[in-house]
């Protein structure tokens, strides 16, 4: 069975594939919420 | 064939048990992100307070550390609070020269409706605590300002005070009449929109549709508690300054001097204007002031006051204090007298409105309230009409200081 094959490497590999994207979602979500408003009010 | 891969029967299969165990990791690492989180910013608060960040502004968690500490007063209000000035409360307390910090909470232009779903959204943390809330009487004459509203809205402070347990139904049918004012907002969030329009229906059933979107509304809330836990972390992580110590230098708070340094520092940058403004602002803004002069009668400014929609709104924030039993300060500065009255030539009585009402609403809900009325003619006290000047600044100082030690008369 290679490398590729072994269904546990492909089962982690999934899972870090996953939890890469659903970092960068949680990353990407707490700044738009709380560090930059959608809007930036430019006056007084 | 034996050398074949084996076959996917059912690839999407292959999918689910990775995505699964991927969420539940993330959803771990967000639990002990919001366990680690309040801790850690408990331990910096030294500088976290006093520091002006979107991070408290946007979020809870940071406002909520502050609220608790015994050494810690939040103070409440707008551009004041991030408009750089000598002696600012957030800079001239941050070494607790008198026992205590100030933590500033506030943007530009943030208005009362947003002030009152900070203080909402921290809830309960108020029970028995001081906290401050600087307004801008200017801000009385101006309409719902849409854009002032949208660049300081939270939603995440928006969905605790609707879905929070902290205020009753009647309050929080207040409250959803105000924000749906602004819906443009609301866009991105259909439950909380749903809630607001069930929470302003008269039709038998609103209860029940509130009630619906409530366990959806308390979700998005755990997730948007759990994405603020996440923003204080990094903060924490990225900007080491905000992990040094900041020990307490205490000193003696000799008003006078401080007073006359202060007018030594600001005076030559005030004195060649006629409303007493900043002169680099009345330069740049000298036209707008001069359109104003002409225009602006004692009718139009005493109707402007009377209608301005903020009373509705600082209404239910004193409400909403007493509710929540925090002990608070309604700071009002000195108006800016001589733009007001000497340069616009308006009668000091019409502001008689602002102060009849201000003192209305903070004697029904129990609020301290410092209006300096007998500093309104007093020069050099507003660098324009909304922020004031470093002479301002001291009193102001002085104002929360003695309010801080209980002796505020």
């Amino acid at each position: 069975m290679t490398f590729y094959t072994d269904p546990r490497i492909r089962f982690a590999a999934r899972v870090l594939q996953y939890l890469a994207i659903q970092l960068a979602l949680i990353y990407l979500s707490s700044h738009q919420a709380l560090v930059t408003p959608s809007f930036i009010y430019q006056g007084f | 064939m034996s050398g074949d891969p084996p076959r996917l029967t059912n690839p999407s299969v292959h999918h689910l048990g990775p995505a699964l165990v991927s969420l539940v990791l993330s959803v771990v690492g967000l639990v002990g992100a919001a366990g680690i989180a309040p801790r850690w910013a408990r331990a910096h608060l030294d500088a976290l307070g006093p520091a002006n960040l979107p991070q408290k502004n946007l979020g809870v968690l940071l406002q909520r550390e502050a609220a608790l500490a015994p050494a810690i007063i939040p103070l409440y209000g707008s551009s004041e609070l991030v408009r750089p000035s000598e002696f600012r409360a957030s800079e001239f307390f941050a070494q607790r020269p008198d026992g205590f910090a100030v933590s500033p909470v506030g943007g530009r232009g943030t208005p009362l409706l947003v002030t009152l779903q900070e203080i909402g959204a921290v809830g309960t943390a108020f029970a028995g605590r001081k906290v401050i809330v600087i307004l801008s009487p200017s801000e009385f004459l101006r309409a719902d300002a849409r854009s002032q509203y949208a660049g300081n809205y939270s939603r995440l402070q928006s969905e605790i005070v609707i879905f929070g347990s902290q205020f009753d139904l009647a309050f929080k049918r207040r409250v959803a009449q105000r924000l749906l004012r602004f819906p443009e907002v609301l866009d991105a969030d259909p439950v909380l929109r749903f809630a607001l329009h069930r929470l302003v229906d008269t039709a038998p059933l609103w209860r029940a549709g509130y009630y619906l979107a409530l366990p959806f509304g308390r979700l998005q809330t755990q997730v948007g508690r759990w994405l603020d836990a996440v923003s204080v972390l990094e903060l924490l992580a990225r900007q080491p300054s905000y992990r040094q110590a900041v020990p307490a230098v205490s000193q003696p708070l000799e008003w006078g001097s401080l007073a006359d340094s202060a007018m030594r520092v600001y005076r030559p940058r005030a004195a060649h204007n006629p409303a007493g403004f900043e002169d680099a602002h009345w330069k740049q803004f000298q036209p707008n002031y001069r359109t104003q002069r002409g225009r602006t009668t004692d009718s139009i400014f005493r109707s402007d006051l009377q209608g301005s929609p903020l009373w509705t709104d600082l209404g239910l924030l004193l409400e909403g204090l007493k509710d929540l039993g925090a002990e608070p300060l309604v700071l009002s500065p000195p108006l800016p007298g001589q733009y007001y009255f000497s340069y616009l030539g308006l009668s000091p009585s019409v502001w008689q409105v602002y102060y009849r009402r201000l003192r209305a609403l903070t004697s029904a809900t129990g609020a301290r309230l410092a209006t300096f009325e007998a500093n309104n003619l007093d020069p050099f006290l507003s660098r324009d009409p909304f922020h004031p000047s470093p002479v301002c600044w001291v009193l102001l100082d002085r104002t929360i200081d003695e309010f801080s030690h209980d002796i505020l008369h």
